[in-house]
């Protein structure tokens, strides 16, 4: 055997599962597609051109080998065409995944997520609920050196959190003022961006550049705070840029070996155990690509799960130019939040969370900004320096409904490698529609609460796509009809492959980010893995 | 002030340039016409130095102002100051297509004005230089002026806004600049209504 337990995907998951192995002395290679980035050398806010510049960590959107993106925007319902933009797939090929570009956000999802079917009659319930949970969030915040307010009042209880919150920035002081005056309270978010030095790192520098990668190193990220723990250990074989190509099953249908590709070429690579953690659309792929005489359908898919109940994100945005020059792309990125509407207010709509980006991105950079229009001269650089630093976007997420019919499914094609691609059909409900429906009545009553000088247009993702986090795909569940992986992560059915990713999750955390629940299930799962080692 | 260090550096090239303009003007006035770089070299100075503004063609000097009315200088500096004239310079030498289209645009700017004020583009005032660019700008119908002074227009706001100095006009710093926001807990607190 090559290792204890071979870990596709360095992500939020894959890196906290890593970790968690090596700590208790397994000998664990950790397979990353892309390269480990050196924070001072290769992110574009290292650079006056950074608008303009090429950015590594879009290296995956604009070079999208995985997804036939075309799919989308030509697929049919009932002989009816529904045409929907590509699918914009957000995430990071590179040692630490979409935690490279993740604003921090660290969330508990509330109890009251754990069981939509149950309290509000739409979903499906997890087999796990908060109390399971609560425990692995502590340790993962811990790691992470989360910053926020214990005082939520619409969370769970808790205890103070390892960091304390950021003062809220300017813009969100503002933001605050207004929503308070609409009856709605927006609070300091909770984010794996320290307040405090953590590991020797720098703590946050508020800079707003999350986005491109943190050029201080604060941001903590799974390269920055996960990884060079693992590596402590000495247990940890860090493969970069290679790519898991393939999974080989033997007669039982059972994970043999994975096929990875990098420069020194083609090798099969074996392990006791395996954990794939490649995100909700990659480790579909990979399970749906893998035959055998007794896997017909794919890996571990004999009941049709594998690549069901695709989730993306559901997100209702409204643009504003604020009338103070607050420096907007200041501070955290996303530094307050409203969870006024975190639990259905009826049985139509979902819930769902608000907040304001004020991060910078290169629509709202000098650059663009300047490139705006035809204006030149004097009245442009009153206008540059009247207006610049004030334009944000205020917007409002919620989780997609889980349905079977949404799902990754191998495409016609193949990619560069010549693996398959696959389809992504993901469509939205009537609750979905209704809910953005809500979202933006409820971000203009805030937008005109707040001093603007400006309300731009709405937006939203029912046509635009913008999928960050994408989830399902290989449901955790007790029934392997209708699940694919155990309450533990364990997939059904098998004894040496678990998942860590956002596959595994049944619902989305009604607009919560789902990072640090990710890295919740994968200690958790990792406790599994290492029990049924040492069993 | 956003901009105070940045005008005392830079405001003396611009004056130099500008003063430059002026002096060419003249003796194209004195002659009443535009006339070649040969024929306009002035004497050598006393010690047989020819002055950098002997090298300065009409053609220089419209592409100059063009630059000085896009991004003029105001309570910040300019193009000129930031010294984009030279950037474009080095940009044409080692471009010829870039080369092309730039004195393309510019000889049309100056046949256009000439035409239209009977006077150098490079005579006119801000305020007459500020409306006969965006009056091109504005018509469409002239399909290859309007594309290439949307050019210039797009390639100089780029350099400017790019460049340090010319970001720090609008308060902009590339976050290794940062220092943390001005804040404190309390005031948060008011804000959010925390106790």
């Amino acid at each position: 055997m090559d290792f204890d337990v071979l870990i596709i995907g360095s992500g939020a998951g894959g890196g906290v599962t890593a970790l968690a192995l090596c700590e208790q002395g397994f000998k664990v290679g950790l397979v990353e597609r892309g390269p480990r980035f050196d924070p001072q050398k290769d992110y574009i806010l290292n650079y006056p051109d950074w608008e303009t510049r090429h950015d590594p960590l879009e290296q995956a959107r604009i070079n999208e080998q995985t997804i036939n993106v075309d799919y989308r925007t030509k697929f049919e319902v009932d002989g009816q065409a529904h045409k929907r933009s590509e699918l914009v797939y957000h995430r990071v090929y590179g040692v630490g995944g979409s935690t490279l570009h993740y604003q921090g956000e660290a969330h508990r999802f509330g109890d009251h997520t754990f069981n939509n079917k149950k309290l509000y009659g739409w979903g499906v319930d997890w087999p796990i609920n908060y109390a399971d949970l609560a425990p692995y969030y502590t340790t993962v915040e811990g790691l992470l050196g989360v910053a926020g307010d214990p005082n939520n009042p619409f969370k769970p209880k808790r205890e103070a959190f390892p960091t304390p919150a950021h003062a809220l920035s300017p813009r969100s002081r503002i933001l605050a003022e207004s929503a308070k005056s609409i009856g709605m309270t927006a609070l300091p978010n909770t984010l794996a961006l320290p307040s405090v030095s953590m590991d020797g790192r720098l703590p946050c520098q508020h800079s707003g550049g999350c986005d491109y990668g943190c050029v201080f190193g604060a941001k903590s990220s799974v390269d920055q705070a996960i990884i060079p723990r693992a590596e402590r250990t000495g247990n940890l074989s860090l493969l970069t840029e290679t790519r898991a190509l393939k999974l080989t099953l033997d007669d039982a249908g059972e994970i043999e070996s994975v096929v990875c590709s990098n420069a020194g070429g083609v090798q099969q690579i074996t392990a006791r155990a395996f954990v794939l953690a490649g995100g909700a659309v990659e480790t579909p792929r990979l399970m749906l690509s893998a035959f055998s005489d007794n896997a017909p359908n794919g890996y571990a898919n004999n009941t049709d799960q594998v690549g069901r109940y695709f989730m993306e994100t559901v997100v209702a945005f409204l643009f504003v130019e604020l009338e103070a020059d607050v420096q907007v792309y200041r501070g955290p990125p996303i530094d307050s939040r409203i969870w006024d509407f975190y639990k259905s207010k009826d049985k139509q709509t979902s819930g769902f969370v608000m907040g304001a980006a004020g991060y910078l991105y290169p629509g709202i950079g000098p650059t663009s900004k300047a490139l705006k229009g035809t204006s030149i001269g004097r009245a442009h650089k009153h206008k540059m320096r009247d207006s610049f630093g004030h334009d944000l976007r205020l917007f409002a997420v919620t989780e997609q409904e889980p349905m079977a019919q949404n799902r990754v499914t191998l495409s016609e094609f193949n990619d560069d490698d010549q693996m398959p691609k696959v389809d992504v059909h993901s469509e939205y409900s009537k609750r979905d529609m209704h809910t953005i429906k809500v979202m933006q009545a409820q971000l203009h009553k805030w937008a005109i609460a707040t001093p603007t000088k400006k309300i731009g247009r709405f937006g939203n993702t029912s046509y635009r796509s913008s999928a960050t986090h994408v989830g399902g795909t290989c449901r955790m569940g007790v029934d392997p009809k209708l699940s694919v992986v155990d309450a533990f992560g364990k997939v059904h059915g098998q004894t040496n492959c678990y998942i860590t990713d956002a596959s595994v999750l049944p619902t989305q955390g009604a607009g919560d980010s789902p990072s640090l629940t990710i890295q919740a299930l994968a200690l958790r799962t990792a406790e599994k893995i290492a029990a049924d080692l040492k069993a | 002030m956003r901009n105070s260090r940045f005008k005392a550096k830079l405001i003396p090239r611009r004056q130099f340039l500008l003063r430059s303009a002026y002096l060419i003007s003249a003796a194209a006035l004195g002659t009443g016409k535009l006339q070649t770089a040969s024929a306009q070299e002035p004497r050598p100075g006393p010690l047989g130095i020819k002055p950098y503004v002997a090298r300065l063609t009409s053609q220089d000097l419209t592409r100059i102002s063009l630059l000085d009315t896009i991004i003029p200088a105001d309570q910040s500096g300019g193009a000129i100051d930031l010294g984009l004239d030279t950037t474009l310079t080095q940009e044409m030498a080692s471009q010829p297509k870039a080369k092309q289209w730039i004195d393309r645009m510019v000889s049309s700017v100056s046949q256009m004005c000439l035409a239209q004020h009977r006077k150098p583009f490079y005579d006119l005032n801000i305020d007459q230089r500020e409306q006969f660019i965006n009056e091109l700008l504005a018509d469409r119908a002239n399909t290859i002026i309007w594309g290439d002074l949307n050019r210039l227009r797009r390639v100089l706001l780029t350099w400017y806004y790019q460049s340090e100095v010319g970001a720090a006009t609008i308060g902009f710093y590339l976050p290794a600049h940062y220092p943390s926001y001005p804040g404190d807990r309390a005031s948060a607190n008011t804000a959010t209504g925390n106790t």
